[in-house]
């Protein structure tokens, strides 16, 4: 091996032909790319910011090279090393950066395709021959030639490493062997991500926050939510993948989440832009209310005592402290707004204006309260001049009157009247009849001492004239003591008629000592009403300057003043501003934790992680209806669903959902009239029709005592969900926007139960006419849905409860052979501790099914529904004869109670089950006899029927779990009663799903019943031994195993 | 050929013959095993972590993905010996004056502790029964994962190798080796989140546990192969350079 020693004298090694030329090379690429560089920089325009400061680093990075290359042409060897990995690092870089050009990627440095190629090449070949010019340079045989080819051939095997993996990242090749297909796109969502044509960005930002209490649990929940995050993000790979116009990004960590959010920030001020203006308008004028709040404030307490206004309500105390709270309100309200725009990424604005709305309007209120206060209280002291002396007149005439009575009998200490005891007590008793009349006469008069005007009266009412103690005004206090003379007047009357001689002697001294304390107590009213009207006429010139002020419109002063010019307009603004729309709900969808954000265009659309990661259901008839924490992925279903509703203007198809109304009878008032609803009105599906909407079908309604609305362009009316009624208060238009050729889905609502009333025609039902109308759109082509469910007993003629009937039997058994037996209630018990015998759980009103059935349409219908939170309150059995279907109608069980759930039957008497529910009877059983159905139970059908010359063919559902689809159920939590109170359960959000998938299904699109998760082979039941013997046999047996054996052979080794 | 082919026996019958690798091979099992068995019933947190647990669904990816993770400190420890200790006992002067080149000594080691290997990944199969006794894994999801853990598991050797190319001293071998394989295998999954564009990019493509993530799910990626491939080859090359640079330097 022939290795010279060179170590002596680095610089005389070097050839110095071949260093002289690449130094020159050096010098001359270092000292032109300066100086185009220092060109570009002195022109302005040249560079953009950030390019500018990338030339200026190039600018001094040439320099060094630059001043290297002088080196080595002095003929310093070091500098040729120097130069050598420079250049060798720029050509690597020149070659990734032609490839990623070549792949697909822009052109290097932004340039033009010409300067691009230019450019690359120069940046290839010059560095690579001045490399290979420095290694030549460098004798044969020695280290540094070993070293320089070593370093050039690392170099180039790390570019064709780079460069390879660049072209597999370019093309690659991808197989799922997983055999479910558990961890890609459904083929359903892989249709639906193909069709998006626009470009679109979905981001996720799982946030992994958590509100538990311990570190564990905190730790548990941050993992949790990162492999979640992990397997959304697989997923939006896999959109990605099947349709590159979609972009997917993690925005999860802080620096993409504030670019993802200054993005939304950016298309929300868009929207609320006004809000905003507004919200800052009313932020700059808050500083200047707390100011002038804190001045009025201080002016009202400064209000002297003995002043009128004080001294009869205290008012000006009261008015500084409801301004004091008022403040107080204004200032928490204006940080909580502060706070919120300086830390919130995506403000909400419209929520943020309300509330400051709001507290600026608790001021205003409290102005107007003042304003209408004072001028109440200006009202007295007039009123209190004018009805005075009336109301002292009476007052003098009631007292005198007491007085004259009381000397019929005397003072208490005065000697016993002369004459018979009868006579005497006959005269008191017509005067104290006459003192009572005056005295209701005197309370009367001092009752209008303030007018006519209640508000008024109210006031003085509250005054401290008028209140002679704690509880009485002075009329109440008048009215007492008219009471009180009234009772000794009754006395003496029964005296009169029953008693004999002695007692009436007796009476008449008894009575000398109440006669005298009336006389005392109306001598005293009297005085102290005369002090009050007088105090009441009397108002200070302090109070006088306040009416007067709120005569003007501004009894607060400066405030009042900032209110009326500058306040008012605002919030007058804050009225016409636009109703925000869907998007308005931005901010807030935005602040969930974990979900996933589309932009699409200037649309956005939210997932929530209740949407991708919906809770797992407990299993059918499981003892404990406790939550369960698991949670299973549903971001296939759920991303499709958001896409198809993004990408489609067209709808499929339109459902309507056809109700029954109740006319207002002949003569009745229509706000009087509240005629009997159908247990599933129109107003209570807003959960569905917002998932049909997203579903892509258009929502409309249909009173079935109108046609059936056109689905045309018509001009005489259009009528749809965006701008159409929602209850059944409001009868749809006779035409909807639709296409005419757009399929019809008739979503049928249950009619009202017929009531009879003595003596009224009959209300509810279903009319011959309704019916009708029903079966004709179905025969024409329309496909429909039957929802049902169970319904209480009906009160019949005498009042005697009558089994419920389901309106739409008479055409369903007539037309498809099917029947929903709404008298019958599907209940879900528990084995009792008798066999055979079972107890009401505390969820029995609802079933928690989702085993739909194997059927063909069950099969596309429901399977995607199956492991999913469905729950079925008051769910009734659909029942047929599967041999004597009328007109070659096929049908088929969706959802089936299956005849080995024996603690699930069908109930016939629904309201003695409830009364013992409420008894707590225990155990109860199956009553075949009375009518009880036993499993299996067909809880919802799909039927066919061929067409005919006389009508289409049609297709059609019926639940009798319809109940399950009302607002109350999808987007409320279940409550029940456990033994440990009132309990909840999560809405069963997927319940509207069933119906969407229908509607799929009826029209034909069964493409877009989404695939949902799927179900996989769960690991088997281990006992809990088991598992903790499988534990020490893995964690500790196998790692000892693997310890033992290498000792063995370690041992062998030695011996051997 | 058959000097790399007896190299490997050579080697493979060294690292039988090593207590680390017993101990290295008894601690990679133990985590798996942990990851796999759910705890006793005195463990109070969360089971979804883990694999064998009743009622979840029935899948092995947990386990090849935890492998993965194990990985980058198992294969810096069975490698660190490879070249430093030659180097450090003076044997290497020996090898390289013998008649075989340095790319064949280099190969021969990396079959001899692959060989180890893939004895490590085989004793792994003990969960594979157990979950076929307990439940139906997807046969995609372990064919696939087994060959995911393959390539990292060559990619990661290769590394260490490298790595135990560096120094005599096997500690800091291993260290280093530890640290370049953190470098693929660790710090660019946790850097790409909180990386600008384009060098969340860039992180995100040299994350060899999102490769690994692809096999474990029955994914196959043919960026995943050329990328475990290429880092394999280019990490044997550099290990080659390494090797052939204690001839002249």
């Amino acid at each position: 091996m022939a290795i010279s020693n060179e170590s002596r004298a680095p610089e005389m090694t070097l050839d110095r032909r071949l260093s002289m030329a690449a130094a020159v090379a050096t010098l001359a690429l270092a000292v032109g790319t300066m100086v185009t560089l220092a060109v570009l920089l002195v022109r302005a325009d040249a560079l953009a910011g950030s390019q500018q400061i990338i030339a200026v680093v190039w600018f001094a990075f040439m320099g060094a090279v630059g001043v290297t290359g002088a080196y080595l042409l002095a003929g310093r060897r070091t500098a040729a090393f120097f130069l050598m990995v420079v250049w060798l690092v720029i050509a690597a870089s020149a070659v990734l950066a032609a490839f990623h050009w070549l792949l697909g990627g822009g052109v290097p440095l932004g340039l033009s395709v010409g300067w691009g190629i230019a450019v690359v090449l120069l940046a290839i070949l010059v560095p690579a021959a001045i490399v290979a010019v420095l290694v030549a340079a460098v004798p044969d045989g020695t280290r540094s030639r070993y070293g320089s080819l070593v370093g050039v051939s690392v170099v180039s095997v790390v570019v064709v490493v780079a460069v390879v993996n660049m072209i597999s990242f370019a093309n690659p090749v991808q197989q799922d062997f997983e055999q479910l297909g558990r961890f890609g796109l459904s083929q359903r969502a892989r249709d639906i991500v193909r069709q998006v044509e626009e470009p679109m960005t979905i981001s996720t930002v799982y946030t992994a926050a958590t509100s538990a209490a311990s570190t564990d649990e905190a730790r548990t929940a941050k993992a949790d939510a990162e492999a979640r995050l992990q397997r959304v993000n697989e997923l939006l790979v896999e959109v990605h993948r099947a349709n590159p116009r979609i972009e997917v990004a993690d925005a999860s960590g802080e620096a993409a989440r504030a670019l993802l959010m200054a993005r939304l920030r950016e298309r929300q001020q868009g929207r609320t832009g006004q809000h905003q203006a507004l919200l800052d308008q009313l932020l700059a004028v808050v500083e200047e209310l707390k100011q002038a709040v804190d001045a009025e404030q201080a002016a009202w307490k400064a209000i002297a005592d003995d002043s009128f206004v004080a001294a009869q309500w205290d008012f000006g105390a009261t008015v500084a402290d409801t301004l004091a709270q008022a403040a107080g309100s204004l200032q928490q309200t204006d940080r909580v707004v502060r706070d919120q725009l300086a830390a919130s990424p995506l403000p909400d604005y419209v929520a943020l204006l309300d509330q400051m709305t709001r507290a600026i309007d608790t001021v205003r209120s409290v102005n107007d309260a003042v304003a209408q206060r004072l001028e109440q209280m200006a009202a007295i002291p007039p009123a209190a001049r004018e009805n005075a002396p009336a109301a002292t007149d009476a007052l003098a005439r009631a007292t005198r009157a007491v007085t004259e009575a009381r000397t019929i009998v005397g003072k208490p200490d005065a000697p016993d009247p002369a004459g018979e005891p009868a006579e005497i007590i006959q005269r008191l008793t017509d005067a104290v009849g006459q003192a009572a009349v005056r005295m209701r006469e005197a309370a009367t008069e001092l009752d209008n001492v303030a007018g006519d005007d209640p508000d008024v009266r109210s006031v003085l009412a509250a005054s401290r004239a008028w209140r002679t103690d704690f509880r009485l005004t002075l009329p109440d206090r008048l009215s007492l003591i008219a009471r009180q003379i009234e009772d000794l007047r009754a006395r003496l009357a029964v005296m009169l008629q029953d008693a004999n001689e002695a007692a009436l002697k007796r009476e008449v001294a008894d009575i000398r000592q109440p006669l005298d304390e009336i006389v005392t107590l109306a001598q005293s009213t009297r005085s102290t009403a005369a002090e009050s009207l007088q105090a009441l006429q009397n108002v200070d010139a302090a109070s006088k300057r306040l009416f007067a002020s709120a005569e003007d419109g501004k009894p607060l002063g400066r405030l009042s003043a900032l209110l009326t010019d500058r306040v008012n307009r605002l919030l007058d603004k804050t009225e016409t501003l636009e109703a925000p729309t869907e998007e308005g709900k931005l901010p807030a969808e935005l602040s969930q934790e974990n979900i996933i954000v589309i932009e699409a265009g200037e649309t956005i659309k939210v997932l929530s992680y209740e949407d991708v990661w919906p809770p797992y259901v407990a299993a059918a008839g499981g003892p404990d209806t406790e939550e369960d924490t698991r949670r299973f992925f549903n971001g296939d279903a759920a991303l499709a669903s958001a896409l198809l509703d993004l990408t489609h203007d067209e709808p499929f198809a339109r459902v309507l959902l056809a109700y029954t109304k109740i006319p207002t009878p002949p003569g009745v008032s229509p706000m009087q009239f509240n005629p009997p609803t159908g247990p599933i009105p129109p107003r209570a599906l807003t959960e569905l029709r917002q998932r049909l909407k997203e579903a892509n079908f258009s929502v409309a309604e249909w009173n079935l005592a109108e046609p059936m609305p056109r689905a045309d362009t018509g001009e005489d009316g259009a009528e749809t969900d965006e701008a159409g009624p929602v209850g059944p208060d409001t009868d749809g238009e006779p035409a909807t926007k639709d296409k005419p050729d757009l399929p019809t889905v008739l979503l049928v609502l249950p009619p009202a139960p017929q009531v009879m009333m003595r003596g009224a025609p009959p209300m509810g039902g279903l009319s011959d006419e309704q019916l009708g109308r029903v079966r004709q759109a179905i025969d024409d082509g329309a496909s429909a849905i039957f929802l049902a469910q169970q319904l209480p007993p009906r009160r019949g003629p005498m009042g005697m409860p009558m089994p419920s009937r389901y309106g739409w039997n008479r055409y369903l058994e007539d037309d498809w052979g099917l029947s929903v037996e709404v008298d019958k209630w599907v209940i879900e018990t528990v084995p009792g501790e008798t066999l055979g015998q079972y107890r009401l759980g505390p969820t029995f009103y609802f079933l928690r099914m989702s085993g739909f059935g194997s059927g063909e349409v069950a099969e596309r219908v429901g399977k995607p529904l199956r492991g999913r939170r469905l729950f079925w309150p008051y769910a009734c059995p659909v029942t047929w004869d599967g041999e004597s279907l009328p007109g070659g109608v096929q049908a088929e069980p969706l959802l089936e109670v299956p005849e080995t759930d024996k603690h699930i039957w069908a109930v016939a008497d629904a309201q003695g089950l409830s009364e013992r529910f409420r008894q707590g009877r225990d155990e109860i059983a199956p009553d075949v006899d009375n009518g009880d159905l036993l499993p299996p139970i067909t809880l919802a059908v799909a039927a066919t029927r061929p067409g005919d010359a006389d009508r289409a063919a049609a297709r059609l559902m019926v639940l009798g779990i319809g109940g399950g689809m009302t607002d109350g159920v999808v987007s409320s939590p279940m409550m029940y009663m456990s033994d440990r109170g009132l309990r909840t359960l999560e809405p069963a959000r997927a319940n509207p799903e069933l119906i969407v998938n229908g509607c799929y299904w009826l029209i034909g699109r069964e493409q877009y019943i989404l695939a949902g998760p799927l179900t996989v082979q769960p690991v088997a039941p281990i006992s809990q031994d088991t598992q903790s013997a499988l534990w020490i046999i893995c964690v500790i047996g196998l790692p000892l195993v693997v310890l033992a054996a290498g000792g063995l052979v370690l041992t062998l080794r030695r011996r051997g | 050929m058959g000097k790399i082919w007896t190299l490997a026996r050579r080697e493979l019958a060294g690292t039988f013959f090593s207590p680390l690798a017993w101990v290295v091979g008894a601690l990679f099992l133990c985590a798996c095993a942990f990851k796999f068995c759910p705890p006793p019933a005195f463990w109070s947190g969360s089971r979804d972590a883990f694999i064998l647990v009743p009622h979840q669904q029935a899948s092995l990816r947990g386990l090849f993905e935890m492998m993965g993770v194990a990985m980058v400190v198992a294969a810096p420890l069975l490698t660190m010996r490879l070249v430093a200790e030659e180097v450090r006992s003076g044997t290497v002067e020996t090898l390289v004056t013998a008649p075989i080149t340095d790319a064949q000594i280099i190969l021969g080691k990396f079959a001899g502790v692959m060989g180890f290997y893939m004895a490590l990944l085989a004793s792994t199969v003990v969960f594979l029964v157990l979950m076929l006794i307990f439940a139906t894994p997807d046969a995609g999801v372990v064919i696939m994962g087994y060959l995911g853990m393959l390539l990292l598991g060559a990619a990661f050797l290769a590394a260490g190798l490298f790595a135990s190319t560096l120094t005599r001293y096997q500690l800091l071998a291993a260290v280093i080796g530890i640290g370049v394989v953190s470098l693929l295998g660790i710090f660019p999954g946790r850097l790409a989140p909180h990386l600008p564009a384009p060098l969340n990019q860039v992180a995100a493509n040299l994350n060899a546990q999102a490769y690994l993530r692809d096999f474990a799910r029955g994914m196959f990626d043919s960026r995943g192969l050329i990328y475990f491939l290429s880092l394999t080859a280019g990490f044997l090359f550099l290990s080659v350079k390494m090797l052939e640079s204690k001839r002249w330097r």
